[in-house]
């Protein structure tokens, strides 16, 4: 047994599912960097993870006897656009952008506006398989009147500063990718006398594109998307919820050109809530997404390599 | 005193005799050799270690154990080996006792192991070997012949096993040879010739063929099996006031048998080419086999070893002969001679640049030219049956019975059609008869007949044709116009099978251009195709050129399909994809204007106008090359929708 194992034999409250670990040790680092960094990846983890724990231990507080689900689960719809616009060789500006809804005084999934969220980077290639963003993060939350009365901000901002690492491992049939993103976020709630709490959140990403009808990722295919994230956070406002998310959100997708695709999928999510670690949300999630490239270099730039056959 | 010169004397004689005796047992000890040593072929050299004594007059005799290695590697194979080696023993300079030939292929594998200061690599290939037994430097005994598989240095399976038995380095008693799928089985009668039936099972096609002999060594017979039927054929009976020829076995099967076969199956309807197949195979393997305890590829196995009195031979087969008289040797020969002389004045006929103008112009000529015709499909029939008749097998086959199997059924109609000026005609003309059943005498009269008759056509048209040439001063230009025109009707013709779909599209209406050219140009008069003959030569040409641009085509669209084609890197997929580039160009120039073009060059199949037509596909690819490196977003905006040939041609500039 590696030792991430044995620390999760002895760790198996902290809420994160052993399997998943596996599979994060299985894919992302053995075929990127190796043993090493598996084992500084996991105690990384595994010690903010550790410090919230003890956090809880300390506070208290009356707590349940068991772990709470919301039930039944909240429903949103998420209607994304993401762009990304080629500047240079190696340099595309990333622009993204959800209009995020949820179910409301009896209409599920699109009852009001929940958030207007932009997220905007640079992203550099550093190969066709390796590439990182940097950027920041503009989250618009709006809160129902009704519900909120006068103490209460209807609109709140909520920025961030991001930066991620995609790795994509090519295969003759599919392509695995693993996702690393890191957030730096200010947050303030819905009262007006609250005030801004600032936490750090770190997530990983597994996905992979399976084409369908198809060989190979080409125009015209659609494919499946096998997609699970999972999103810690830490920070002083964090004291026994390190776990904010699991997503699990299967994905089909279609190809229609080399530069725009379109995907559908459900997303099922649970994490714990800030203020009481053993309080977890529970969530469906509609998604529909269009995805689409824009070349933005030079014509000349742009003009296939001239071939000396001629 | 006497008494001590007599013992003296008796000292003398016995030192003596002891100093010889002495140098006599000295001359008889073996000795050993190890080295360098040749054997009875030129360059065959090897390492060979043996035992020998020397004689008083100094010669070498080989006595003891022998044994030789030769090793030799091919350069056409990487690092195969191959190996020759002997190794038995002899007696006073005499093979005598067991001795072992072995052939080996071996590929030596990678990897090795480490013996001491050795590598050894295990190899894998196959070995032949000959296990043989001489008394007195004469085969003897039982014979065994092996081919086996070796992988990874160890024998895994036996391939082939040849046992035969010898007396005297003739063959007695049982033969036989194994595979896993063949079995054959022979015998030979004390004196060595074969006997009884030669049976060649092959068990995986499940039939069986066999060879028939009497206990004297006359070939009788042959029949084939399968399942459910089985057939067969008798030869000749031999009666004892009979001559007969005495044939080794090997040149019975490989030279003689086969003939056999081949007659036969001309009026056995059981012979079939599948038949024939079987038969032909297993007299292969008869032969290999037979040839296999004293062969390997061209080396005498046994020949170039010293002290072997003879090789084991393949056993005897006899034949009665058919000696024919000189009469009919001469009938033969005359036959051949006019077959010969037949053929080449054909030939020169089929040549002759003027015999298509001839046939459009002259209907007498055109009448003698269908004759032609049916003599031209006779005389490849008369060349399979001389060679019948000339083969050296012959003279083991009854002459009259071998006409009976081999005379084809020539039939000639009693009137000839032709077409002239586009017209059908028909008139009789007297070709010469051949009797059914025909004797060799019928057969040379036949010939006679049908030279006289040959002559007389090729005389009248060798006439008309001389008359042609000396109408005609423009033979040269004719000769390069009828290759011409032969070299379109191949292009496009239904022989040519490597058109591509756009020379097949336009094949049909090229040949008949093509025809009616050339009709056109046979009716002029002498002055006008003087005058115009380089006109039609020019239009035969314009058509081999528009061949040549429509076969260049395919390429010319791949090249296009790629150069129109980039690749892009998706970012959110993270792979490479292929994307056309400059679409509404590439899509105006694959939807409109190569069918407009291919259309143009149906519809407007004449002289200069297929030129033109040609050169367009050329000048259409060259503006597409062009475009591609230019900035075309005035050029795709304006071809958005657009459907018309014209206007698109306008757009791209391009300038037909």
């Amino acid at each position: 047994m590696s030792c991430l194992g044995k620390v999760l034999d002895n760790k198996s409250y902290i809420g994160i599912d052993k399997p998943m670990f596996l599979v994060m040790n299985k894919f992302l680092f053995s075929r990127l960097f190796g043993k090493c960094w598996i084992n500084i990846f996991l105690v990384f983890t595994l010690s903010i993870s550790w410090q919230f724990v003890n956090a809880q231990d300390e506070s208290g507080s009356q707590r349940p006897d068991a772990a709470v689900f919301r039930s039944p689960p909240g429903n949103n719809t998420w209607f994304g656009t993401y762009g990304k616009v080629r500047i240079t060789d190696k340099f595309f500006w990333d622009a993204q952008t959800h209009f995020r809804t949820a179910g409301y005084a009896g209409t599920p999934f699109v009852g009001r506006w929940a958030q207007i969220y932009n997220r905007h980077g640079i992203q550099y290639l550093v190969t066709p398989n390796f590439n990182m963003v940097l950027g920041g993060v503009l989250r618009l939350n709006f809160s129902p009147s009704e519900i909120n009365g006068e103490n209460f901000r209807n609109l709140r901002f909520e920025p961030r500063i991001w930066h991620e690492y995609i790795f994509s491992i090519p295969y003759p049939r599919f392509q695995v990718y693993h996702r690393l993103r890191f957030e730096h976020r200010w947050s303030i709630g819905n009262s007006v006398d609250a005030e801004w709490i600032y936490r750090d959140r770190w997530r990983y990403k597994f996905f992979m594109n399976i084409p369908i009808n198809n060989q190979k990722l080409i125009p015209g295919t659609w494919y499946f998307t096998p997609d699970v994230e999972i999103i810690m956070q830490s920070g002083s406002p964090v004291i026994d919820s390190p776990l904010e998310d699991l997503r699990i959100n299967p994905t089909i997708g279609y190809i229609a050109s080399p530069r725009v695709k379109y995907t559908a999928s459900i997303m099922y999510t649970t994490g714990q809530t800030l203020s009481d670690g053993a309080f977890y949300n529970t969530r469906w999630i509609a998604r529909f997404n269009i995805y689409f490239s824009i070349d933005a270099r030079k014509f000349v730039e742009r003009l296939p390599e001239v071939k000396m056959l001629d | 005193m006497r008494h001590i010169i007599r013992w003296d004397f008796c000292t003398l004689v016995l030192i003596l005799l002891s100093v010889f005796q002495s140098r006599i047992v000295q001359a008889q000890t073996r000795q050993d050799f190890s080295g360098t040593y040749s054997l009875k072929l030129k360059d065959f050299e090897g390492k060979a270690s043996y035992q020998y004594l020397i004689e008083r007059r100094r010669d070498t005799i080989l006595d003891g154990r022998f044994s030789f290695l030769r090793t030799f590697e091919n350069e056409a194979e990487d690092r195969v080996v191959k190996a020759i080696s002997y190794s038995g023993r002899y007696r006073s300079g005499v093979a005598n006792g067991k001795w072992q030939f072995t052939f080996k292929k071996l590929k030596p594998q990678d990897t090795y192991t480490v013996d001491d200061f050795s590598l050894r690599y295990p190899a894998s290939g196959r070995e032949e070997s000959v296990l043989a037994n001489f008394t007195e430097g004469l085969p003897s005994q039982e014979w065994l012949f092996l081919v086996r598989a070796v992988e990874l240095g160890e024998i895994v399976d036996t391939l082939l096993s040849v046992r035969g038995k010898f007396i005297n380095a003739q063959p007695s008693g049982a033969f036989s040879a194994k595979t896993k799928i063949i079995n054959f089985s022979a015998h030979y009668n004390s004196s060595g010739f074969a006997t009884s039936d030669w049976v060649f099972v092959n068990t995986k096609q499940a039939y069986q063929d066999t060879r028939l002999f009497d206990e004297n060594g006359y070939f009788i017979g042959f029949e084939f099996g399968d399942r459910d039927t089985k057939y067969s054929v008798r030869f000749d009976t031999v009666f004892e006031d009979q001559k007969s020829d005495t044939l080794l076995t090997t040149e019975f099967f490989g030279d003689v048998f086969p003939y056999f076969v081949d007659v036969w199956r001309r009026k056995h309807a059981w012979i079939t080419e599948e038949v024939r197949s079987k038969c032909d195979s297993g007299t292969v393997f008869i032969v290999q086999s037979l040839s296999s305890l004293t062969k390997k590829d061209s080396l005498q196995i046994w020949d170039i070893l010293p002290g072997i009195k003879a090789s084991p031979n393949a056993g005897h087969v006899l034949l009665r002969a058919f000696t024919l008289n000189d009469e009919d040797e001469n009938r033969i020969d005359e036959m051949r001679t006019t077959q010969k002389k037949m053929l080449e004045k054909m030939e020169n006929y089929r040549k002759h640049p003027q015999r298509a103008f001839g046939v459009l112009n002259d209907e007498e000529f055109a009448y003698l030219d269908a004759v032609m015709s049916y003599f031209s499909n006779v005389l490849p029939q008369h060349n399979t049956l001389l060679a019948y008749l000339n083969n050296p097998a012959r003279q083991y086959f009854n002459v009259d019975s071998l006409l009976f199997y081999v005379v084809p059924k020539l039939s000639f109609p009693q009137e000839i059609n032709y077409d002239f000026n586009e017209i059908k005609r028909s008139k009789a003309y007297e070709f010469p008869k051949l009797k059914s059943n025909p004797s060799l005498a019928d057969l040379h009269q036949y010939f006679q007949d049908f030279k006289v008759s040959f002559d007389h056509a090729n005389d009248q048209l060798k006439a008309m044709l001389e008359q042609l040439e000396k109408q005609s001063a423009l033979s040269d230009l004719e000769s390069d116009l009828v290759e011409y025109r032969d070299s379109v009707l191949y292009l496009f013709g239904e022989e040519n099978d490597s058109k591509n779909k756009y020379q097949k599209d336009v094949s049909i209406l090229m040949l008949g251009y093509v025809d009616d050219l050339f009709k056109e140009y046979a009716r002029l008069e002498i002055e006008q195709k003087r005058d115009s003959i380089d006109h039609f030569l020019a239009c035969f040409k314009e058509a081999v050129g528009l061949y040549l641009h429509l076969d260049d085509l395919p390429r010319k669209l791949k090249r296009l399909d790629e150069i129109y084609t980039r690749t892009i890197w998706n970012p959110y997929l993270m792979v490479d994809m292929d994307e056309r580039v400059k679409e509404r160009v590439y899509t105006a120039f694959e939807n409109y204007l190569l069918p407009y073009l291919l259309k143009q060059i149906k519809e407007n199949i004449s002289c200069s106008k297929i030129q033109k037509n040609g050169e367009n596909i050329q000048t259409l690819y060259d503006r597409m090359l062009a475009i591609r490196d230019e900035d075309t977003r005035d050029q795709e905006r304006a071809l958005r929708r657009e459907k018309d040939v014209d206007v698109i041609l306008q757009i791209l500039n391009v300038k037909f």
